[in-house]
């Protein structure tokens, strides 16, 4: 065990916890769980199944650094570092030469600039508004009751989006459900809902400036509507880890390997 | 109540003794005015941007609604009671006031639907005789007032001041804009005549601008003061001594409490004491301060951040006096402030540099024009002139219900480990 060096990353969402472990710079374990009404309960229920997955302690883990919402609810962290900085480090180490990330997270929306080491050079964030966000969408997908994986390649069907006016989420739900009432297909719906995310979105994103290469990380990176609507925005591919909820923690977890190379 | 609610209603760390000492000077102001109301001399309502040797010389004695909704936006009826001014703006709204508006207006306009003008801290405002408020910079403000007045059943001034359009902040207005607003003063003190029966009298005008005019240098040299590196006095104590400056300008009190507080400053200037120990950067301060909130300005302290500066209520050089004619004096000093955006932006960009500033703070409340827009192009500016990054904080003023910490902590975060990996890399760079 000479050459072990276990250091954990743990990004507390409003959504999900999420914590990596990283054994040098692989990756030993990973682990997403819903978070509960308490950050401290999550952060230790997310901890204790990643490291049961690698068959570690928590004595073993030299630096942990924690991030997201709950970061500062997180006792048995060394560190705690911004979501932001963190995204932009482990995007930086799944695609070097990204200078540009759009994180879409359950709560919020960060539009990320980055140098050539991985750090935030620049930043803009979404305003209190849920609009456009991760549980936006849980709760369009709830109404229009289809499951929340469904929503992305749903919309793709879409053969006229609807429009969707308003961005306050309970104006846009009556708004929905009117649309519902009228007959208009669930694929228009979606269609109108993520192209009116993708327009949020990039709002964020033109404030910062947008350079290639283009990455977008957290939950709604897997909802390919929203993904393909973006992409057609910035008129640039967009690179997606094969796990975009873990970026945050990945992030988190590299940090922590710095910081131990530092002392 | 939340752990987060609590701490989002944190009061702040303030470095100098005059500044933990001006409250005892409100508290003592609001009771002169209770004492000047009871006597049967008259009182004002009015708002910034006026001159408040008109009323110190008329025998009014002003209250100020926007000063009153910041006081009541740290003040609670009861330990465990919500703020004033929550309890006011909910008055407001259950009769009708949108939440959108600012919460200036949605407070004071609570306080006064609510009828009992002396259930408020300190006793409230005194009820007034009169109202004045301006056309300049705020908007909102015009047609607020007129409102306050028919409920409250007085009369109301408003003062035209023409917008000032220069390229610096400070200009030379021209001959018949002078003209103009001296003739609104005069059309102010004929009202106040008419309202309270009070006359003018020149040399009790020129007494007031005598104290107006020493307290103004005394300020201007506090703001000098403040360049010194590591910061004698920060946003903190700015924005808690603002207010006899702001508030009492034209009375021998505010002169003695900027000169008291002046040999603070110059001393800890001498002694070479900061805010903190170990001043590691500077940050600049755009936009009116989070009342409910103030503990933000302490947010960067154990990175070694300080706020050095802060644009709001400080003094600008005064025209020289002139006791023959002391109302054209005043119409030349007030327009020769620049109202523009641009005016308001290239000062600020002087002053980044003048303070050593290296990251901007830009709050805004976004129903307020006369911040939002500017602090756009001032982030803009300040990040293509002079290489500062900024962040964006939104926030009513007054009113902690929309306040969202998580938001604004993420926020902060990020910008303070920006500015440090950024000195990181240049301490770097230089040691090659």
């Amino acid at each position: 065990m000479k050459d072990t060096m276990h250091v954990a990353g743990i990004d507390i969402g409003s959504a999900t916890s999420k914590a990596v472990i990283l054994n040098n710079h692989k990756v030993m374990s990973t682990t997403i769980i819903e978070t509960g009404p308490e950050s401290q309960g999550s952060a230790e229920s997310v901890m204790d199944e990643t490291l049961r997955k690698s068959d570690l302690r928590l004595e073993d883990m030299k630096y942990i650094i924690a991030t997201g919402y709950g970061r500062i609810n997180v006792p048995f962290a060394a560190e705690v570092i911004t979501e932001i900085a963190c995204h932009a480090k482990g995007v930086h180490f799944l695609f070097p030469r990204a200078r540009t990330i759009l994180d879409m997270g359950g709560q919020d929306c960060k539009a990320i600039r980055i140098d050539d080491g991985g750090n935030h050079v620049a930043f803009s964030m979404n305003d209190k508004c849920a609009a456009g966000t991760g549980r936006f969408l849980e709760i369009m997908a709830g109404l229009l009751k289809v499951p929340i994986d469904e929503i992305g390649p749903l919309s793709l069907q879409a053969t006229e989006e609807t429009k969707i006016s308003n961005i306050c989420t309970v104006f846009a739900k009556s708004e929905v459900s009117r649309y519902l009432r009228r007959g208009v297909s669930k694929a228009n719906i979606f269609g109108g809902l993520h192209a009116a995310t993708a327009d949020r979105v990039y709002g964020l994103l033109k404030r910062i400036g947008i350079d290639a290469d283009f990455v977008i990380s957290g939950g709604i990176a897997k909802n390919i509507g929203v993904v393909k609507r973006v992409e057609a925005k910035v008129d640039m591919h967009a690179y997606i880890s094969e796990e975009p909820q873990y970026i945050g923690a990945l992030g988190a977890a590299l940090l922590a390997i710095e910081r131990t190379s530092r002392t | 109540m939340g752990e987060q609610q609590k701490a989002a209603t944190k009061g702040s760390r303030k470095t100098l003794e005059m500044a933990r000492n001006t409250w005892k000077f409100i508290r003592q102001d609001y009771g002169e005015g209770h004492e000047h109301k009871n006597a049967g001399k008259p009182v004002v309502w009015s708002c910034a941007l006026v001159e408040k040797e008109l009323y110190y010389s008329m025998g009014l004695f002003p209250y100020y609604p926007e000063q009153f909704a910041s006081l009541c936006a740290v003040r609670r009826k009861t330990k465990d009671s919500e703020k004033e001014a929550v309890r006011f703006a909910r008055y407001a709204e259950q009769a009708g006031y949108s939440t959108d508006l600012c919460g200036y207006e949605r407070v004071c306009t609570g306080y006064v639907v609510n009828g009992d003008l002396s259930d408020a801290p300190l006793g409230g405002m005194a009820p007034p005789d009169m109202l004045v408020t301006t056309s300049s910079v705020c908007d909102v403000r015009l047609k607020w007032f007129e409102d306050m007045a028919q409920r409250l059943q007085v009369p109301l001034f408003t003062l035209d001041r023409p917008e000032q359009v220069f390229e610096d902040i400070m200009g030379h207005p021209k001959p018949h804009e002078i003209l103009y607003y001296r003739s609104q003063l005069e059309d102010f003190l004929s009202f106040t005549t008419e309202v309270t029966g009070n006359k003018f009298d020149q040399d009790r005008l020129n007494e007031c601008m005598d104290w107006a005019y020493k307290t103004n240098e005394l300020r201007l040299e506090i703001l000098e003061l403040r360049k010194n590196v590591p910061s004698p006095m920060g946003s903190a104590d700015s924005f808690a001594t603002m207010y006899p400056g702001m508030y009492c300008s034209g009375t021998e009190r505010a002169y003695e409490f900027y000169k008291a507080l002046r040999d603070e400053v110059r001393a800890k200037v001498k002694a070479g004491k900061g805010q903190i120990p170990n001043e590691r950067f500077r940050l600049l301060w755009f936009g009116i301060p989070i009342w409910f909130n103030m503990s933000i300005f302490n947010y960067f302290e154990p990175v070694g951040g300080v706020f050095a500066y802060e644009p709001n209520y400080n003094p600008v050089p005064s025209p020289p006096r002139n006791t023959a004619d002391p109302l054209t004096e005043m119409a030349i000093r007030t327009l020769s402030i620049g109202t523009s955006m641009g005016s308001r932006i290239r000062a600020v960009l002087e002053q980044c540099t003048e303070y050593n500033i290296v990251g901007g703070v830009l709050a805004y409340l976004i129903t307020c024009r006369p911040y939002y827009l500017p602090v756009l192009e001032l982030a803009r500016v300040l990040k293509k002139e002079l290489g500062v990054p900024s962040v964006f904080i939104e926030s009513d003023l007054v009113d902690e219900r929309s306040y969202s910490e998580a938001q604004v902590r993420t926020r902060m975060d990020a910008f303070s480990e920006m500015i440090l990996k950024k000195m990181e890399t240049e301490a770097a760079c230089q040691t090659g």
